[in-house]
């Protein structure tokens, strides 16, 4: 049985400092023994503390989890983190590849739109060179007869989609026939400043006037004479928002946007962005235009602007991927929604969007299905590690409550077979058979210790008895020689010899019986008493004169035999008195004497009962063997029955005695007693214990 | 054998009689026609086919026609007789068919059930209100205010009755086929099936008659065939629209005589029309009144258009064109133009009837040769016209529904006059109707509102 001394003030251990080892002592029978262990640490004022020699910090749970719950969330952690990295790596994959396809669509498209473009100027030059026949085109039209063929004649060479506009106007911008807008005829065109300055051999866009307002359009022109007269013939197409929902719905493209160009600080706010329009500056001799005629701020060129501004961007595709208008391509929820490439078309910046919502969603599914499969294998986890858990941590637990079972004393406890031939079968087989063996050794070890203990007492019985037989055989020794003397005195040395042999007599009478009733206690007769009435009644025997004190809380009847508990106290106050008197010469410490009744803090169903002494204490050796029956420190004066009958008594009350050191300078028995013991007797009581 | 001889007798002879009763048996309409005909006009060349007229203008009908009692200029096969009292506001159909049909397609005329009845508009716009009872076999209408004019009303008004079943000599026996049926209240025609093509179906362009507005002649081999009046092509301002004057037209006649200028309808019709038309300032054409002087159309020179760039937020006019065809359209383009060099900027609406807002382009064909009735029903159609006083009194001239020719007309010119002074009607261009009919094709007939009418139509030329 190992009990935890109190511990010394210097030993507890704070937070951050090193537990000091302090020295149980154990006592069992006549049997001592003693290890070395740890005091529990107060309450840690924090989570964090430093742990052995190395000093390294170690986190502490705040709250103690058993082995099943760390099992399962050790489980529990895994499956989120294999289910988390899955998730995490799928997704980087899916989306890496998405990414892919979606960067070979933006090829394709672009490359298309880039095809149209220029299968558009390729047209629009193809017209040019039909207008410029002076046989056919443009100068059939003016010199035909018929006002319907003048006037409708452009109209009637259009192709949607490809030539959407076909003008001839007169050298100051008079229109003289307009494929687009044929009722225009006689109007000034205000673009002909721009067709006047500009050569017009590379498609540039304006803002051409339809009857609607107007609608920008990619534009090649050139001046010729026909019919005796100057003209500028303009072919081109529109590049408004239907033509750009047209182109859209061609090349596959999620969003169109026609804008005018940024400036450069926004452009460099997108490397990307800049790097798709370097390479489609170079790939793209649309874009190759726009460079060289860059540095002219024409009519055109402001108009178009003025014609963008209004609206910010034309645009072509779904109002979800546009977000709120304007069309904004810097902003981060376009960006989010689409991939935008850019080209240059004649001066203006067409962005070509690509939805790239599908990979969110991908990822958005990805992420929604591993949270659902997560949730998943959390329950499945958690339905696993219970499993598991009571399959493997029930009998660790079964062998810790065996453990504790046999710490407490019962070493009868086993723990049930666990089954399987793992380590915690293993462990549970040695345990048992530690538990057997130590049932076992316990059991020789009380055979053992009962031996001893009937040898010592035999020893002390005889020699108990040894020392009155020597009297008595002297004093028959000097009956018979006196005889044989014949003395005269016979009669006197006689009664003076017999005399002796009865005192001794007597003393082996009374030996006999103090070993009687050492061996067979009267029956115990329970009752609630006043412990301070008795421990009084004890003081008032023994220590009246001298300086007691009494430190008596208020506590409940404790439930004992009188006589038995009036015994015990009347031994622990007068073997106080008698070591204070004793002792006095050595100590030179004035006796005093204290008494002490409360409950027991750890366990407020037991009294605690001390008695204190300023006597010269108990050594070690003296410890070992004090409630050994027969030891006595007094001599002749002591039957060495006393303390071995108030450890027998206090046992028979399922409570236990300690001697320890007092703070008073001499010895400090202590009883602690249940307030009600069990009907079952104490068979298993505490034995008593010596610091 | 002897006693055979007279049986086989009997059978030849029968039998040749069964032969010669067959063979003296009267033809049926055969053969048919194909007409191309713009999905306005469908409508009501099925009903002109499907239904009996209650009477028509002599000189419009197909076959020779004995003149209907009561009404020397009419004739009609469903009515007998028609009468009124002195005060001519109660009128009396002596029906030759069942009288409650007659009244149904009466107050369908009148009283504004009609689809494309011009008497309903007429009446409202003359603020007259009549009732149609039944008296025995005779119809009674009672008008509030004298109305002398009720042939002229009920002229080309659809015996349908309340079943819808057909009283003409067609009936639909198909999506856009006519059939020839008996039992019609006129005479059998002479082609036993009509069948209506849209223009933008395969093959509507090599029909046998084209008669949708936007039929060019030019694209044609057959023959033109010419209503018996033009069309007018009237741009009508809402009174909001002429407060703004977007087109200028305020400046007395200045403003108009520019806006003519600008507009070139010469042009216009000449390259649209093929130079069937030419710039009016009157909304009666030829055939409807007669020749009567108009304001001079010299003295003012016309700055140059320009087309140039206006802002986004610059005011918008709201045109909207009813039945438009591609005169109609080069029209409302042209009127962009102008619109743009005053800083406006022009939204058009294609529509099936006119709007409140903006201005409307309209190609107006009256629905009778009657000048009063056709202005009325113009007014009737659109109310926004009633905001003019001057309109107003001008409509409250009774001597639009009397009796006298003269005085009709001369009521309606005092109307006429009322509107273009108003400003809300501006007259752009007079342009004829034309349809193309095959050259084989002998006896077709354009009614009055442009209605395509086969019932003396047949082939000829060996076909």
């Amino acid at each position: 049985m190992i009990e935890p001394t109190p511990p010394p003030p210097t030993s507890l251990a704070l937070d951050g400092a090193e537990p000091q080892p302090t020295a149980l002592t154990t006592t069992a029978g006549s049997t001592t023994t003693t290890t070395t262990t740890t005091t529990e640490s107060p309450a840690p004022r924090s989570r964090w503390t430093l742990a052995g020699q190395r000093r390294h910090w170690r986190w502490r749970w705040p709250v103690t989890l058993t082995l099943r719950w760390r099992f399962s969330l050790a489980l529990l952690a895994s499956v989120a983190v294999a289910v988390a990295a899955g998730t995490v790596a799928h997704t980087v994959e899916v989306s890496a590849r998405l990414e892919r396809d979606l960067q070979a669509q933006a090829l394709r498209v672009t490359g298309a739109i880039r095809t149209d473009l220029e299968q558009t100027a390729t047209a629009l030059d193809e017209e040019l060179a039909v207008a410029a026949d002076p046989r056919a085109g443009v100068a059939r039209l003016l010199t035909a007869g018929r006002v319907e063929t003048r006037f409708l004649g452009a109209q009637a060479r259009l192709i949607s989609g490809r030539l959407e506009v076909l003008k001839v106007l007169m050298k100051d911008g008079t229109i003289l026939t307009s494929g687009h807008w044929p009722a225009s005829f006689g109007a000034l065109d205000p673009l002909i400043t721009a067709y006047a300055n500009e050569p017009g051999r590379l498609p540039q866009i304006v803002d051409e006037a339809t009857p609607e307002g107007s609608a920008p359009a990619l534009e090649r022109w050139t001046t010729m004479r026909a019919s005796g007269r100057d003209i500028v013939v303009v072919a081109g197409r529109f590049l408004d928002a239907p033509a750009l929902e047209r182109l859209r719905a061609r090349t596959g493209a999620d969003l169109l946007a026609l804008c005018k160009a940024a400036p450069v600080d926004d452009d460099n706010r997108d490397g990307n962005r800049d790097r798709s329009r370097d390479a489609d500056a170079e790939a793209d001799p649309i874009s190759n235009d726009r460079r060289s005629t860059n540095d002219d701020d024409t009519v055109a060129r402001r108009d178009v602007d003025a014609a963008v501004q209004h609206d910010g961007c034309l645009t072509a595709g779904a109002s979800g991927l546009l977000g709120a208008p304007p069309f904004a391509p810097d902003d981060r929820g376009v960006l989010n929604r689409l991939r935008l490439d850019v080209i240059d078309v004649g001066g203006l910046v067409l962005y070509v969007g690509l939805d790239r919502s599908g990979i969110e969603r991908v990822r958005s599914g990805i992420i929604g299905r591993a949270v659902v499969i997560g949730i998943l294998s959390v329950v499945f986890a958690v339905i696993l590690g219970a499993l598991v858990a009571r399959r493997i941590v029930r009998p660790i637990e079964d062998l810790a409550e065996a453990a504790g079972r046999v710490a407490r004393g019962d070493l009868s406890a086993r723990v049930p077979d666990p089954g399987g031939d793992g380590e915690v079968q293993e462990l549970v087989e040695a345990f048992n058979v530690m538990a057997r063996d130590l049932e076992q050794g316990q059991r020789r070890l009380l055979q053992a210790e009962r031996v001893a203990a009937w040898q010592e007492i035999a020893r002390g019985l005889a020699h108990e008895l040894k020392n009155p037989l020597t009297p008595i055989l002297s004093a028959m020794d000097v009956i018979r020689r006196a005889r044989q003397l014949d003395r005269p005195d016979f009669d006197a040395i006689l009664h003076e010899q017999a005399s002796a042999v009865v005192e001794e007599v007597m003393r082996l009478k009374e030996l006999a019986d103090a070993f009687a009733r050492f061996a067979r206690l009267p029956e115990k007769r329970a009752e609630p008493l006043d412990t301070s009435d008795v421990v009084d009644h004890a003081l008032a025997l023994y220590a009246s004169g001298l300086d007691v004190e009494r430190d008596y809380a208020d506590v409940p009847p404790l439930v004992a035999d009188r006589t038995q508990l009036m015994t015990v106290l009347t031994n622990l106050v007068k073997n106080a008195v008698e070591s204070m008197e004793m002792g006095a010469a050595i100590t030179n410490r004035p006796a005093k004497v204290r008494a002490t009744i409360a409950l027991d803090p750890a366990d407020q169903r037991f009294m605690i009962i001390a008695v204190d002494d300023a006597g010269p204490g108990i050594s070690p050796e003296t410890a070992a063997r004090l409630f050994t029956p027969y030891f006595t420190t007094k001599g002749s004066r002591g039957t060495g029955l006393g303390l071995a009958l108030s450890h027998r008594i206090i046992i028979d009350h399922e409570g236990s005695i300690e001697a320890s050191a007092s703070d008073l300078g001499g010895a400090r028995f202590t009883l602690r007693l249940p307030l009600t013991p069990s009907t079952t007797g104490a068979t298993t009581a505490t034995p008593p214990t010596i610091a | 054998m002897k006693r055979r001889r007279p049986a086989l007798l009997l059978l030849v002879v029968l039998a040749a009689v069964g032969v010669d009763a067959e063979a003296r048996r009267a033809p049926g309409p055969g053969g048919g026609v194909v007409v191309s005909v713009s999905t306005e006009l469908m409508p009501a060349v099925i009903e002109a086919h499907v239904f009996a007229p209650l009477l028509v203008p002599r000189d419009s009908a197909a076959l020779e026609a004995p003149p209907l009692a009561g009404a020397p200029d009419h004739a009609s096969s469903v009515l007998a007789k028609v009468a009124h009292d002195s005060s001519g506001r109660r009128w009396r159909l002596e029906a030759l068919a069942p009288a409650i049909d007659v009244a149904t397609a009466v107050s369908r005329c009148l009283q504004g059930r009609a689809e494309r009845g011009f008497a309903a508009d007429a009446l409202r716009a003359a603020g007259v209100i009549a009732d149609v009872s039944v008296q025995g076999n005779d119809v009674v209408i009672a008008f509030s205010k004298a109305v002398f004019v009720v042939p002229e009303l009920l002229a080309f008004c659809p015996l349908r009755p309340a079943s819808n079943a057909p009283t003409g000599p067609y009936a639909l026996s198909g999506p856009g086929r006519l059939s020839w049926r008996s039992g019609s209240y006129e005479a059998p025609p002479l082609l036993g099936a009509i069948e209506l093509r849209s223009p933008v179906t395969s093959g509507a362009d090599r029909a046998d008659v084209i008669v949708a507005p936007t039929a060019d002649p030019r694209n044609g081999a057959g023959a033109t065939l010419l209503g018996p009046w033009p069309d007018v092509i009237a741009l009508v301002q809402s009174p909001r629209t002429r407060s703004d004057d977007p087109f200028g037209l305020s400046d007395d006649n200045a403003g108009t005589l520019a806006f003519r200028q600008a507009l070139r309808a010469d042009l216009l019709a000449a390259a649209w029309s093929s130079g069937r038309g030419g710039p009016t300032q009157a909304l009666l054409p030829p055939g409807v009144a007669p020749a009567r002087p108009l304001p001079p159309a010299e003295g003012v020179s016309s700055t140059p258009l320009s087309l140039a760039p206006v802002p986004k937020d610059a005011p918008r006019l709201p045109l909207t064109m009813i039945d438009a065809d591609l005169l109609t359209d080069a029209v409302g383009e042209r009127l962009a133009v102008l619109l743009r060099g005053r800083g406006w900027l022009l939204e058009l609406r294609r529509a099936s009837s006119a709007i409140a807002e903006g201005a409307e382009l309209v190609r107006w064909r009256p629905p009778t040769r009657d000048a009063a009735l056709s202005l009325l029903s113009f007014v009737g159609e659109r109310e926004g016209l009633l905001a003019d006083d001057n309109v107003k009194r001008a409509l409250a001239d009774p001597r639009l529904l009397v009796a006298d020719d003269a005085a009709r007309l001369a009521a309606a010119l005092a109307l006429e006059r009322a509107l273009l002074d108003s400003r809300l009607v501006v007259p752009l261009i007079v342009v004829e109707r034309a349809m193309l009919v095959d050259p084989d094709l002998r006896g077709v007939v354009i009614r009055g509102d442009g209605v395509p009418i086969f019932d003396g139509a047949w082939w000829g030329g060996g076909r």
